[in-house]
């Protein structure tokens, strides 16, 4: 029984492997980017059902790619750009994620206490998790390339008038527009949050 | 306050700032919605609008109207919470690397009074400086202590003041909460009555209703009556993407993802403004009042089917 039970999970890996690398390539739609566009798409999907005040926005996500994912065993997709087609998907998703909390008139304990503590044990206990989160939040910067890393400290630098002609200046000095330099320290910024939350979770 | 960092149309970057904080009509956020997912350009925008505005929150820099939507809107979410809280981090963090370091202080040693006050030659200085160095001493003691006590109490006003700016949100959420609870229940009775309307209505004979493909509009499904034990429910399905020989419906539920119904191979249909493909739903299938969604896929030739458009419907049985 343990035999075919592993079998059987075997299997299954091997199908949602399968499965992911199907909808890798439906996403990519004829490039290969290395799953960027897949993190891209989640990163945006994410974003949607946050602004939609979902509070399951990263199981919305997942639930949207799982079911591209079933459509893509049994038949091709017509609707393009792929994104469109998750957005279409993600709409049905948000419907029946609204209708369900409809039903139960959920009251989110999570979301509506958000605890005060003035105790001097308490601060304490803050101060520790602040500094634990300033050291994860340090050794993360570490790992940047440097490049990246000094891009960072010159890009979030000084304060508003200074910090526009500062970015300013440094677009022109990489020869790119304050779009694009914007974009490329928001996936740094991203990268950054990512390894802070990984660093936080193992202390 | 500018956010617009970047050189972008400010009037452009107002409304996605107002959409970041839920203060644009529904139907203007969801056409918004739509492009953060499928236009890349959008989707870019908007990140950066976004790190810009939570760095302008966190350097006291949004103020009015802005800041208090920030704060009763953006901070109710436990997500955007901590893009708030890593923001700080961020800032802290490169306000600590970007540092000089700085040169030691100069110490200047208090000046030696006159030789005139001295008793003896040689006891003089020592006793001097004995004299001068405690109360010295005891002034930096006591600058150091109302050093102290000053930074603790701006570090107790900060952290005061974000707990009432919390607490503030948190009743804002509150009242939210009780306002689309009482909108809830409206909508429950007015739903109610509806329902009892059109049960009591006379049978409407039976017509094709003429369905388009889901892409946007939270409150946009057409609502159908279904009389139990009747027929077939006739629905057109227009069609957006043609160039196929023939198509197959998919009757879904899309709670459970299970498949209820298929068609048989359909062709399509052009009248006079537009084409589509007709389908007869048998009336049996639909008992529940729910939603319902219709995958339409197209076939040429003996290539694989390929799906062409999903359809979402609710039904009312009667």
């Amino acid at each position: 029984m343990d035999v075919v039970t592993r079998e059987v999970e075997r299997e299954e890996a091997e199908n949602t492997e399968t499965a992911f690398t199907r909808l890798l390539d439906w996403l990519d739609d004829g490039t290969d980017s290395g799953g960027e566009t897949y993190l891209e798409m989640r990163r945006r999907l994410v974003a949607y059902f946050d602004r939609r005040n979902r509070p399951a926005a990263d199981a919305l996500a997942d639930e949207t790619f799982d079911r591209i994912s079933r459509t893509l065993e049994t038949s091709s997709i017509a609707v393009t750009p792929p994104a469109r087609y998750c957005y279409v998907i993600a709409r049905f998703v948000l419907l029946e994620d609204v209708r369900r909390e409809r039903r139960s008139v959920p009251f989110d304990e999570a979301r509506s206490t958000i605890p005060i503590e003035f105790t001097a044990g308490a601060r304490e206990a803050d101060a520790v998790a602040r500094d634990r989160r300033l050291e994860c939040l340090d050794r993360c910067l570490v790992k940047l390339k440097p490049e990246q890393r000094e891009l960072v400290i010159e890009y979030y630098r000084d304060a508003k008038r200074q910090r526009i002609d500062r970015r300013r200046e440094m677009a022109s000095r990489m020869g790119i527009s304050m779009n694009a330099l914007g974009i490329r320290l928001c996936r740094i910024r991203g990268s950054l949050e990512a390894c802070m939350g990984a660093c936080s979770r193992r202390r | 306050m500018d956010i617009s960092l970047s050189g972008q149309s400010v009037a452009g970057d107002r409304r996605l700032i107002r959409y970041l904080l839920g203060a644009l009509p529904d139907e203007e956020a969801e056409r918004l919605d739509e492009q953060s997912i499928v236009d890349e350009g959008m989707a870019a925008r908007l990140r950066i609008l976004e790190d810009d505005l939570v760095d302008a929150y966190v350097s006291g820099a949004l103020s009015g109207e802005t800041l208090e939507r920030f704060e009763s809107y953006y901070l109710a979410s436990p997500r955007r919470r901590e893009k708030v809280a890593f923001a700080k981090r961020l800032l802290a963090a490169v306000d600590r690397a970007s540092a000089s370091p700085t040169p030691p202080a100069r110490v200047v040693a208090p000046a030696a009074a006159p030789a005139a006050r001295a008793s003896t030659p040689r006891e003089t200085p020592r006793v001097r400086r004995a004299w001068f160095a405690w109360p010295v001493a005891a002034a930096a003691l006591l600058a150091l202590t109302c050093g102290t006590l000053f930074f603790e109490d701006a570090q107790l006003r900060r952290g005061l003041g974000e707990a009432q700016r919390l607490g503030a949100a948190a009743n804002e959420r509150a009242r939210l909460l009780t306002q689309q609870l009482d909108a809830r229940q409206a909508e429950n009775a007015a739903m109610t009555q509806q329902l009892a309307r059109i049960r009591t209505a006379e049978p409407v004979a039976a017509i094709a209703l003429v369905l388009q493909p889901q892409t946007r509009g939270a409150d946009a499904v057409p609502l159908i009556a279904v009389r139990t034990g009747g027929g077939d429910v006739s629905l057109d399905l227009q069609i957006e993407t043609g160039g196929f020989d023939r198509y197959q419906a998919s009757l879904k539920d899309p709670a459970t993802a299970r498949i209820l119904w298929r068609s048989q191979m359909l062709g399509p249909r052009a009248t006079a403004r537009l084409s589509v493909v007709r389908v007869a739903i048998p009336a049996n299938l639909l008992k529940k009042p729910q939603h319902y969604s219709l995958d339409l896929f197209g076939r040429r030739g003996a290539d694989a089917p390929a799906i062409v458009g999903s359809y979402a419907f609710q039904v009312v049985p009667q």
